[in-house]
């Protein structure tokens, strides 16, 4: 059994994305670049819903991506990607499936076969049933110390209160806070 | 000058709403079941450590009806009752709770002043509403918030419309029960 792993930066306020898609107040760093690259190696699957793999291939297949995060990019163009989409007709992105079929179903599937983990970024809706369903094994979630005010909620249509269980936690030196939680019940 | 602390009860997805159930809404009561002798004894020390609690109009109200009633071996009851208290409020023409004192006026100038006498520090609880107040005033030396281990998905959010703020974290505790405090303050870099 793979697990499924969500893994986001939010704001303090909670938002993974600002209200108009920016993504420029993440704190990044070094460090940050080191825990970016050890958690794809523990992967062999990345998941998107169609919003987060439009942003995700629109900069990661670009020269400023190669510039700026050559180690990463190389990652994230050559690892296997799945889009989850009724709406995209094509992708075009390296190593990448488009599947229109129900996700719940088809990540259910997928999460029996053998294999490293599957992550998954962002995607706030594709996240949101996941999440209803009980599919994700673990949530890492990054806490950058800024306060955005309005953006794109990391949690939205949830249904109910969700507990969760603090597995552990590891501070950068930029101020950002990696909590790692499991929904509680999971094993 | 005195420290103007806000310290809230909050979940994973920024909501403040209702932690302990007493306002009855939807999904209020979220926080009881992560209570532990180890936060209650944070919270104990974060209480003494004030001499002031500076509150909104509607947390105002559901203290002065929760806490007269109680007591507690601690003593934390009975500082609840004892300390004094600033009510920001317009609309609050008396207020029941000892040692009360309505603000209703010239909101800056009265916290600031508050602020330059000799004391300890000044709590602001749960009061999202004059929080932002307090933020956009740049009256605000310290965030301390307890994130608990919850997702809601809806509720009243602290920081819902502000501007865009940095900060900077200052310390972090975590709690035996997945509860973490984490404390920030305005990062003015």
């Amino acid at each position: 059994m793979r697990n499924l792993i969500l893994f986001n930066m939010i704001s303090l306020d909670g938002f993974f994305e600002g209200p108009n898609n920016e993504l420029d107040w993440h704190n990044v760093d070094e460090e940050f670049n080191n825990f970016a690259e050890q958690q794809l190696n523990s992967a062999d699957c990345l998941i998107f819903g169609r919003n987060t793999y439009e942003l995700m291939t629109s900069y990661w297949s670009s020269d400023e991506a190669e510039k700026d995060d050559p180690v990463i990019a190389k990652k994230m163009n050559s690892i296997s990607k799945i889009v989850f989409s009724k709406t995209l007709e094509k992708v075009y992105w390296n190593n990448t499936t488009l599947v229109n079929k129900n996700a719940v179903e088809e990540i259910t599937k997928l999460k029996q076969q053998d294999g490293k983990d599957l992550l998954i970024f962002g995607s706030a809706d594709l996240t949101a049933s996941l999440f209803r369903n009980n599919l994700i094994d673990e949530l890492r979630i990054i806490v950058n110390p800024v306060v955005l005010g309005s953006g794109k909620p990391l949690f939205k249509n949830v249904d109910k209160r969700h507990y969760l269980e603090l597995i552990k936690t590891k501070n950068f030196n930029s101020g950002n806070v990696l909590l790692y939680y499991k929904p509680n019940g999971k094993k | 000058m005195r420290k103007l602390i806000v310290s809230e009860f909050i979940t994973l997805d920024g909501v403040i709403e209702d932690p302990g159930g007493a306002e009855k809404t939807k999904y209020g009561g979220w926080s009881l079941k992560f209570w532990s002798d180890e936060y209650s004894r944070y919270k104990f020390d974060e209480l003494f450590s004030a001499d002031a609690l500076l509150l909104g109009r509607v947390t105002y109200e559901g203290f002065a009806e929760a806490w007269p009633s109680r007591t507690d071996e601690s003593g934390f009851a009975d500082r609840m009752n004892k300390i004094p208290k600033y009510v920001v409020s317009t609309t609050l023409k008396e207020s029941e709770w000892n040692n009360s004192h309505i603000i209703n006026n010239n909101i800056a100038d009265e916290i600031s002043w508050l602020k330059e006498q000799w004391g300890r520090d000044i709590l602001v609880a749960g009061s999202g509403k004059l929080t932002r107040s307090l933020i956009k005033l740049n009256l605000i030396d310290e965030f301390r918030l307890m994130v608990f281990p919850v997702v809601l998905g809806e509720g009243k959010r602290l920081f819902d419309g502000t501007d865009m703020m940095k900060l900077k974290l200052i310390d972090m505790i975590r709690f035996e029960t997945g509860v973490m405090v984490m404390h920030y303050q305005p990062n003015n870099e």
